[in-house]
């Protein structure tokens, strides 16, 4: 019993700091594909492609103008892009704001009873006739050129699918900046995915699917409210491909609470741990690629350890807060400068890996930085990241992988 | 590259990192179990000094017996025999060797003040902790705390600490001498034996005068 725990955490840091080093071993490998930066300039403007964009919304009055005018800042043939926006039963003034659209030759509006957000998706696909189709959140936005980079990636006939590069929207808030790094390390993570074909995830801002995929693999589903992971996983298991364009920017609107922040993550955590066992077939199928024997069990593995060294967090901490009300009791307070001996520094086997995976953690968001914005530059948004998510994290985790038990999925909202 | 040669390509590395870890680690243990054995060695030397000190000068005046000088390295070696029993576990073997050699040490320190104080006719304020780490006692950590304090409160308090179930001839002689019972943690105070966990005004209560001791601390164990 003794050395059960030492032993699983031993094993836990050995896992991660596998998958780790298969990734550096992978941007190694593709250090050129990092680079690159696709331009449509290459394509004629004959061979370009006709894209529809849909904008599901439920109550997005505040932001799905600005949703829709960045999309009509697309650089892109007028001609060739249409927009498709869909309230989907919203309760607040977002079909009166689309109603401003009425007229406009590029956009079409609907208006249907709220049924999810994969049913106000799949009107869309009904409706348009394009070659390319794309999402995005009505709280999102897109810069100009994210079109542009991202089409080249369909001169690939097995390309399926594209996602885009998703950043927070000028964080000015402790929280957003939290999410900021993060979203940085995802630029990171889902550039490495795309070059092992190993795409977990076509998120809501701004994937674009080819149209024909959806004849093939049919349309989206409810998917424990996490329509755009389930359909990255049906889209595996058709052997098809999902790219990802590191230089195409989508700008996020992030949750703006602790208490939103965990709700989202509790849904996505949720939806992907459900998911997976919808889709355990994937898991550790040669057949099937990377996504079976890497990305799933190195997701699955990443919330296990959050899980493990959480609760032994928290159970160290209680019985450190309980031993010092004990000793307060017995001698009352007292006062220690702390004093430093190299005797007393932790060296451990166990302490030199996670010194590493916590090392390791920085390099990612520091090449999630350098993708996005250039810079190796230390900014406050990596030291909030350092600080703060650690607590937050495990909190979804733990309320996730309760609910995935249960199969309880929780409200979108 | 193909992709079984990348996994096992991550895999060998990451070993070999494990690995490196685990030499760069065990290379750190050994550094402190030669540091804690230099200490050992160390305080022996002192010891077999004041000894020869005290049987040179028996026929001399008290003023002349300077005190002994070893309080701050028994405390030093404890704290630091202390962490090493945390880090590799009672039951390791150089643990074990040095934690005899300490208690040793300890004896010895614990028969010179009580010569000294007999020729002196000082009042000693002595104290000698048994403790547990077999599981049977979880007060025996918070005991500890109580007497570091009480030696930092008091500086004149010596406080000399056993493992009970230690395999050593000169403990289990100490543990029939004072008849201990296995209850622990278990304290003697001016040679009887009292169990249980205490405050640090319970056992102030129970020596009156360490307020007027003037003989130095030594250490704390567990």
């Amino acid at each position: 019993m003794h050395y059960i725990l030492p032993t699983i955490t031993q094993a836990f840091l050995f896992i991660s700091l596998y998958i780790q080093v298969f990734l550096i071993i992978t941007l190694v490998e593709h250090r050129d594909a990092m680079k690159k930066r696709p331009a449509v300039k290459s394509m004629r403007p004959e061979d370009m492609p006709t894209v529809s964009v849909i904008v599901p919304c439920f109550n997005e009055e505040a932001t799905v103008i600005g949703t829709i005018q960045s999309l009509k800042q697309l650089n892109y043939p007028q001609e060739k892009l249409s927009i498709i926006a869909v309230d989907d039963g919203s309760t607040d003034d977002t079909w009166s704001y689309l109603l401003k659209y009425q007229n406009d030759p590029q956009i079409s509006i609907y208006r249907k009873e709220n049924g999810g957000k994969h049913t106000a998706v799949n009107l869309g696909i009904a409706k348009s006739t394009s070659d390319i189709i794309g999402c995005l959140d009505a709280d999102s936005f897109v810069h100009p050129e994210a079109l542009n980079r991202m089409l080249p990636s369909f001169m690939d006939p097995a390309v399926m699918a594209v996602t885009p590069a998703i950043q927070i929207r000028s964080p000015k808030k402790l929280l957003e900046y939290i999410q900021y790094a993060e979203y940085n390390i995802g630029i990171f993570l889902r550039k490495m995915y795309s070059t092992l074909n190993a795409i977990h995830v076509t998120p809501g801002p701004f994937s674009m699917f080819r149209r024909s995929l959806f004849s093939v693999i049919g349309p989206f589903k409810s998917a424990h409210n996490t329509e755009d992971l389930e359909i990255a996983l049906r889209i595996h298991r058709h052997n098809f491909k999902i790219e990802n364009c590191q230089h195409a920017f989508v700008y996020t609107t992030p949750p703006q609470t602790i208490r939103a922040l965990v709700k989202q993550r509790v849904r996505w955590t949720t939806g992907f741990l459900l998911n997976i066992s919808d889709y355990r077939d994937l898991l550790f199928s040669r057949k099937h690629g990377q996504i079976g024997t890497f990305t799933l069990p190195a997701g699955i593995i990443s919330l296990a350890s959050v899980l493990f060294f959480a609760f032994f967090s928290v159970v160290n901490a209680a019985n450190s807060m309980t031993n010092s009300i004990k000793r307060y009791q017995l001698i009352g307070f007292q006062w220690h400068w702390p004093s430093f001996q190299w005797f007393y520094v932790n060296t451990t086997a166990s302490h030199f890996m996670t010194l590493i995976l916590l090392l390791s953690a920085v390099c990612f968001i520091f090449l999630g930085k350098r993708i996005t914005s250039g810079t190796w530059k230390v900014s406050r948004d990596m030291l909030c990241y350092a600080f703060l998510y650690a607590f937050i994290a495990p909190v979804w985790v733990a309320i996730s992988s309760v609910r995935a038990v249960t199969r309880n999925t929780g409200s979108w909202r | 590259m193909n992709s079984s040669r990348k996994y096992i390509w991550a895999f060998l590395i990451t070993l070999v990192i494990f690995l490196s870890v685990t030499v760069l680690s065990n290379y750190f243990d050994t550094q402190r179990i030669n540091e804690v054995k230099a200490i050992d060695d160390s305080i022996s030397l002192d010891i077999l000094s004041s000894e020869i000190q005290f049987d040179l000068l028996k026929q001399t005046p008290c003023e002349y017996l300077g005190d002994s000088s070893l309080s701050h390295e028994l405390d030093s070696l404890g704290s630091r025999l202390s962490y090493l029993e945390n880090a590799r576990g009672a039951n390791d073997a150089q643990v074990i060797q040095l934690k005899s050699n300490y208690s040793l040490l300890e004896i010895k320190d614990f028969i010179l003040m009580q010569s000294m104080s007999d020729k002196c006719k000082t009042k000693p304020a002595f104290v000698l902790y048994f403790y547990s780490n077999r599981g049977d006692c979880p007060d025996c950590q918070f005991t500890g705390s109580v007497l570091t304090a009480l030696r930092e409160a008091y500086p004149g308090v010596r406080v000399y600490s056993f493992d009970y179930h230690a395999d050593i001839s000169a403990v289990r002689t100490l543990v029939s001498i004072y008849r201990i019972a296995p209850e622990f943690p278990a304290l003697v105070i001016h040679g009887k034996p009292t169990y249980g966990l205490k405050s640090l005004s319970q056992i102030e209560a129970l020596m009156p005068e360490v307020k007027t001791s003037t003989t130095t601390a030594t250490t704390t164990k567990k």
